[in-house]
């Protein structure tokens, strides 16, 4: 049993899959600091994120399959699921065997589920475009706090910086504990202590009004004679509710 | 601020009855760091309870009107509460709703008050104050308002991604008996008149760069369904008409909601909301699939099945072009498969270069096997499925539900 354990970063996975290819040893598992857990007889190999390696990998996935390729790797390693590694290893070495041309035979499992997963992170993706709500705060920052199924924030910066050209914003992710901050020139994934967050939570007072003209326009728009709970909750599912201001 | 939502109210709840919410296919892009961007895919930011798209701030200017269209709740005689904004209250709206990623722009429609031109003229000033004191880059969706000049339309189509006039009644003969102030010819000569522009701004566009975009989105229409006797063919056949000659962007459609208290209109006791959907579904088919009207309706079976949808009725009444051959089969004829969406039929069709797709990869692909079963043929394919008659498909395939409200009805018959 070979494993490989890496820092849980993307070059970091990169990194792993340089190495098995340097070394030649075929994965049984690979696994995060954070996700490993030892067993019996097996051979560990812990992996130390490499810059180069990483890029090597990258360029090679490029050359061999493409931008798009690539793209859809970041992706799936952005969905953080639970088998994503080997899932990804398996498809790496198919593009880097076959080229990209092999990434249309949908009869491969591991093609299909990259293709899966890719759609339910674009679906993510699509949602926060979406779903975030910005209030405005007493320091002129338009502040909309998310809890993502995946981990998309990396993915939505320029949708936002492109809308939002000529107003500060940060959309922060309270379950993983970061944010985007865009400060009008550029968009900066930041972290924030406790006293940030409370200020964070000091909203102008016409706040409030729009949220009040908001919330009446999205119940006067509803037509009673139509009324479809399954439609509405298959479209705007409850977990997203808590951050929605009309649905709050 | 009391007032103002008082007027919201009042003016969102007027507008409802407009299906439209498209936010899509305009080409505004922000610059000099402005505020907004139209480009690309439309979003649906909320959803009401009743399951429909809400994208934009969709609002009447005034619902004072001196029309009385006997379908619209703004008509002249109803008894209800009038409101109007004022430019200004509208740019405020529409800009906090926008930084606050409520919406992604405005839908402005009005009620005619003193004449075509004097409505135009306003709702052509918010459109160019938003985008020229506000730098606003957002969707702009404006009503052409029947009877409006050459000139306001232009401007209009300057600052708007999408105008739309709607034709409402689907024949000139319901119209003129349920709104007899308005023909046919009011309505499509602004529509003709914006797509000769927009066609002329197309062209010159490809000598002349920096043309100015003119209804980058295009224009849609809505029909109401089952407020007048028109039967499905005539409705499709005129949806087909518009995407064709008029080359729309989109026909919706509207379920007529009862107006019990005016006699030139039925008395249904529900809105045809079945009906409607499976319009809009044949109007994907129309769209999407390759499938001509007649395919979907014709002088035979003149309306659709409401039981069934629209391609699995097809499918029922042509077993003579099917099965299909999953594996040699041209992609339009995949697409004709119940159960094969356009994504599943380009799967099929970019994975088969490289070895026999198998029933069971159709499955795993996420194909409606239970339904496209009885179509098609590839290894691994139930062979039984193919020699069953339609009527029996037919039971097989339909909903549980709806099997069982069939099984009660003859119980009761």
């Amino acid at each position: 049993m070979i494993t490989y354990v890496y820092d849980g970063s993307f070059e970091g996975y990169l990194t792993t899959v340089f190495e098995i290819y340097n070394r030649k040893k075929n994965p049984d598992g690979i696994f995060t600091t954070s996700t490993y857990m030892p067993f019996l007889m097996e051979e560990k190999y812990e992996v130390s994120t490499n810059i180069e390696r990483a890029q090597r990998v990258l360029a090679g996935i490029e050359s061999k399959g493409s931008k798009d390729i690539a793209a859809k790797i970041y992706n799936v390693y952005l969905s953080e699921h639970p088998a994503m590694e080997m899932l990804l290893f398996q498809y790496i070495k198919l593009i880097l065997q076959k080229g990209s041309a092999i990434e249309h035979d949908y009869r491969q499992p591991e093609i299909l589920k990259v293709k899966e997963i890719n759609k339910q992170i674009h679906r993510e993706v699509h949602r926060m475009h979406a779903f975030v709500r910005f209030q405005k705060t007493t320091d002129n920052l338009y502040y909309a706090t998310v809890t993502p199924d995946f981990n998309v924030l990396p993915l939505i910066g320029e949708h936002f910086e492109k809308r939002y050209s000529d107003q500060h914003f940060m959309i922060y992710d309270s379950k993983r504990n970061y944010g985007l901050y865009y400060d009008q020139q550029q968009t900066m994934m930041v972290e924030c202590g406790a006293e940030q967050l409370e200020r964070q939570s000091e909203f102008v007072a016409e706040e409030k009004v729009y949220e009040a003209l908001w919330k009446n326009y999205f119940q006067s728009v509803n037509i009673i004679e139509r009324k479809n709970v399954k439609l509405h909750l298959r479209h705007m599912p409850k977990r997203y509710w808590k951050h929605l201001t009309e649905k709050k | 601020m009391d007032r103002i939502n008082q007027k919201l109210t009042v003016l969102a709840n007027a507008a409802k009855y407009d299906v439209s919410c498209s936010s899509s296919g305009s080409k505004r892009k922000n610059q000099d760091k402005g505020l907004g961007n139209a480009e690309g895919m439309g979003i649906c930011h909320s959803y009401t309870e009743d399951g429909r798209c809400v994208s934009l701030l969709k609002i009447l200017l005034t619902n004072h009107c001196i029309f009385d269209c006997a379908y619209c709740i703004s008509r002249r005689s109803n008894d209800i509460q009038r409101a109007a904004f004022t430019v200004q209250e509208v740019v405020d709206l529409t800009i906090n709703f926008y930084r606050r990623n409520y919406i992604e722009g405005l839908f402005l429609s009005s009620g005619i008050f003193k004449n075509a031109d004097y409505t135009m003229e306003r709702l052509v000033r918010i459109a160019k104050d938003l985008r020229e004191i506000h730098h606003f880059h957002g969707y702009i969706h404006l009503k052409a308002i029947p009877g409006a000049s050459a000139e306001l339309l232009t401007e209009a189509g300057k600052y708007a991604d999408r105008l739309s006039v709607n034709i409402e009644l689907p024949s000139e003969e319901s119209l003129k008996r349920i709104a007899p102030e308005k023909n046919y010819e009011e309505i499509y000569t602004p529509m003709n008149f914006i797509r000769e522009e927009k066609q002329r701004y197309t062209d010159e566009r490809k000598s002349i760069k920096s043309t100015p975009l003119f209804v980058p989105a295009g224009q849609s229409t809505q029909l109401i369904i089952g407020a007048s006797p028109e039967n499905d063919v005539q409705i499709l056949n005129l949806a087909d008409s518009l995407y064709k000659e008029q080359q729309l962007k989109r026909v919706y459609y509207s379920a007529y909601i009862p107006i019990p208290t005016d006699s030139r209109m039925p008395n249904l006791a529900l809105p045809p909301t079945l009906r409607e959907n499976r319009i809009y579904q044949a109007d994907w088919l129309l769209r999407f699939y390759k499938f001509s009207v007649h395919d979907i309706v014709n002088d035979l079976h003149p309306n659709l099945d409401y039981d069934i949808d629209p391609k699995l009725s097809y499918a029922l009444r042509n077993r003579h072009v099917f099965p299909v051959n999953i594996n040699t089969a041209e992609y339009e004829m995949i697409l004709r498969v119940p159960g094969i969406g356009v994504k599943s039929a380009q799967m099929i069709v970019t994975s088969r270069r490289f070895g026999n797709v198998h029933f069971d990869h159709l499955k795993k692909m996420g194909i409606v096997t239970k339904r496209a079963q009885y179509f098609i043929t590839c290894p691994g394919a139930p062979a039984a499925s193919i020699d069953r008659h339609s009527s029996q498909v037919r039971q097989l395939i339909q909903s549980p539900e709806l099997r069982k409200k069939n099984s009660q009805l003859i119980l009761f018959a």
